[in-house]
């Protein structure tokens, strides 16, 4: 594997990787390991709606945090948008795919090698069933783009580097080894298990139903916020982009109802991404478990001075969101205190 | 035999690997479960001049799965991929279609009988809505029983005469919990966190199959029929019109206007190379139906 996916796992060892996980648990508690590296910049960016005013926004999104032709020139790029199950009366369960053709165009303005579009959808194992109401069949025939069910891809097995949920291995579908660039590409949403699903719950539907069924029962029965760590260190995605032109509250990932809310957060640390997205939702993310430990797993800081804020200010645009009124729920409800 | 399904049976003829069976995309490794399915459809397609070369192909692919076959009964996703263990009902299914697998599918019974989905005891305020307590079939050993591995567990499990064992008996016990209000299925979660969740078709509609096979009738299929018959005419996709007209058949409510759904999507699916999305819809042309409860029951082969 070659690119800026690779030369990012690159820049630390295995070994290195390892050493900043063992000696993570006590500095995480404190916020501490996020301050010992450079500032992790996140852009934050009004988006009113989805047409053709989304390219420039995520192009300029992209060159604010330094992603530009250099680090996509020949590149073949996998957009994982998150679709979970087809709701044509619900659009906002599912990434729009307008957000998704805007960031095709864009990484092909950037000259990518090759930019395609693959999913394992979490809830139903008919892909083109949620592609076709979910907008996405028209959108992919009109931009030229494939599509790939990961769900049913070949598979192969890596060694659970991350440890974290007790699996020694796991599966990865084949297309993740062609990709140079791996985009998560979320919906902004509350999550009534987890509290928020964004750039690195996403990726949960990374992994192939053919080996861990549906709804990924696995993930689930070996625990969500372990799970989370566990797979965001075996995938390393490259970048995140974050569809929250209308996002959901209330009963998400898939019942709740959408918020129109105008943002897009973009980055190259998922962690501080989903961290910086959570505060916009109103969510303090050291409630969140798999984001509070996301620092002991070597995946990023979530700490506000571990990362850098581009572009609009948090404060001036953070809501709360609704979380389904549940004693479960409870937990992620304390209010922001970093 | 219309000309779509001619098409579809020469595509799959095509891309079966020899000596194996067929992957889930043109040129993929091949898998039990497009095998199993893609075997059936083609018998249950095949003219009777060339039914013999149809038997000879389903007869190599169940050889090839009895050599996936683990001796205590159960087989893989895959050569390669040794585990989980839920594609060993449909391999029993194929077994039995072709006829002269006894001992394959007499361990393969065996295992389904002995494995079962985690349970526990409901706790206060838990979110999930549905009796945990219930065992029936899950993807994974070890994890929770979800809809469509017990469906096909049932499905196998009645084809060879098991329709009143108790796990039966259980398993669509659970089928029937897991019913969203809405009349249909999905993976198999009814309500969590208070609310009610959405139907999907696909899954409907091997529910409908399952509980016919095990000669279940009223309670929850008529609701399910209803929510299938509405929705149906606008789905053009391939697995989820197949079982969806597989459930209606298997509950005696095959609209007539079946045929020329299944042309449309078999028209809609061929370029995607993918084996199931021609596989299933050829499966559900067939009016008698492999999965009707008399084919599950009482054997075609």
């Amino acid at each position: 594997m070659r690119g800026p996916r690779a030369d990012r796992a690159s820049r630390l060892t295995r070994r290195e990787l390892l050493a900043a996980a063992g000696g993570a648990a006590g500095l995480a508690a404190t916020g501490m390991l996020s301050c010992a590296g450079p500032r992790e910049p996140v852009v934050v960016a009004r988006a009113g709606a989805y047409d053709g005013s989304l390219e420039p926004i995520l192009r300029d999104a992209l060159l604010e945090i330094g992603f530009g032709r250099g680090e996509v020139r020949g590149r073949r790029v996998l957009l994982k948008p998150n679709l979970v199950e087809p709701a044509p009366e619900a659009p906002h369960v599912n990434t729009h795919p307008t957000f998704v053709r805007a960031a095709a165009e864009v990484f092909r303005s950037l000259d990518a090698a090759e930019v395609f579009v693959a999913e394992g959808q979490g809830h139903v194992r008919d892909s083109y069933l949620v592609l076709e109401q979910s907008g996405f069949e028209g959108m992919l025939a009109e931009a030229g783009l494939t599509f790939v069910d990961l769900n049913h891809d070949d598979v192969y097995a890596v060694r659970n580097d991350g440890g974290f949920a007790g699996l020694s291995h796991l599966f990865l579908p084949r297309t993740l080894g062609r990709a140079d660039i791996v985009v998560s590409l979320p919906k902004l949403k509350t999550h009534h298990w987890v509290g928020v699903t964004l750039s690195m719950k996403n990726l949960f539907g990374v992994m192939p139903g053919i080996c861990y069924g549906w709804p990924k029962n696995v993930l689930h029965t070996v625990g969500i916020t372990p799970s989370i760590l566990d797979v965001n260190r075996a995938v390393r995605a490259t970048l995140a982009l974050v569809d929250g032109v209308v996002a959901m509250e209330g009963d998400g990932p898939i019942m709740g109802t959408p918020v129109a809310s105008g943002l897009v957060v973009a980055g190259v640390n998922l962690p501080a991404v989903d961290a910086t997205a959570a505060r916009l939702m109103g969510f303090d993310p050291f409630r969140i478990p798999y984001l509070a430990r996301a620092p002991e797993a070597g995946l990023g800081p979530i700490a506000s001075r571990a990362i850098e804020q581009r572009g609009e200010r948090i404060d001036s645009l953070a809501r709360p969101f609704t979380l389904v009124d549940h004693p479960y729920t409870r937990r992620f409800r304390d209010a922001e205190t970093q | 035999m219309p000309s779509w399904t001619e098409e579809v049976r020469r595509r799959l003829v095509a891309a079966r690997r020899p000596g194996e069976g067929w992957g889930y995309r043109a040129g993929g490794e091949s898998a039990v479960e497009p095998s199993v399915l893609a075997a059936l459809a083609l018998l249950a397609s095949a003219e009777p001049t060339g039914a013999d070369e149809t038997r000879q192909a389903a007869a190599a692919t169940c050889r090839w799965l009895g050599g996936l076959q683990s001796a205590d009964g159960p087989l893989g996703v895959t050569a390669r991929l040794r585990r989980p263990y839920w594609p060993t009902a449909l391999a029993a299914i194929l077994w039995s279609v072709v006829g002269g697998f006894g001992d394959e599918v007499e361990r393969a019974v065996r295992w389904l009988l002995a494995v079962r989905g985690r349970t526990w005891e409901p706790e206060p305020d838990q979110p999930e809505e549905h009796d945990t307590t219930l065992a029936g079939w899950p993807w994974v050993e070890g994890t929770h029983s979800w809809l469509e591995p017990t469906a096909w567990a049932i499905l196998a499990l009645c084809r060879q005469g098991y329709v009143e064992h108790p796990r039966v008996a259980e398993g669509v016990e659970l089928v029937l919990d897991r019913q969203v209000p809405s009349g249909g299925w999905n993976y198999g979660n009814s309500s969590v966190f208070g609310t009610a969740l959405r139907a999907q078709p696909a899954a409907t509609g091997l529910a409908l199959a399952a509980l016919a096979a095990a000669g279940h009738e009223g309670e929850g299929g008529d609701g399910a029929v209803a929510w299938l018959t509405a929705l149906l005419p606008r789905i053009r996709t391939g697995r989820s019109l197949g079982w969806g007209l597989i459930g209606l058949t298997a509950w005696g409510r095959r609209p007539p206007e079946a045929d020329r759904w299944l042309a449309e999507t078999a028209e809609r699916m061929l370029p995607h190379e993918t084996t199931l999305e021609i596989a299933i819809p050829l499966l559900a042309a067939d009016p008698a139906g492999l999965l009707s409860p008399a084919g599950a029951r009482e054997g075609v082969s």
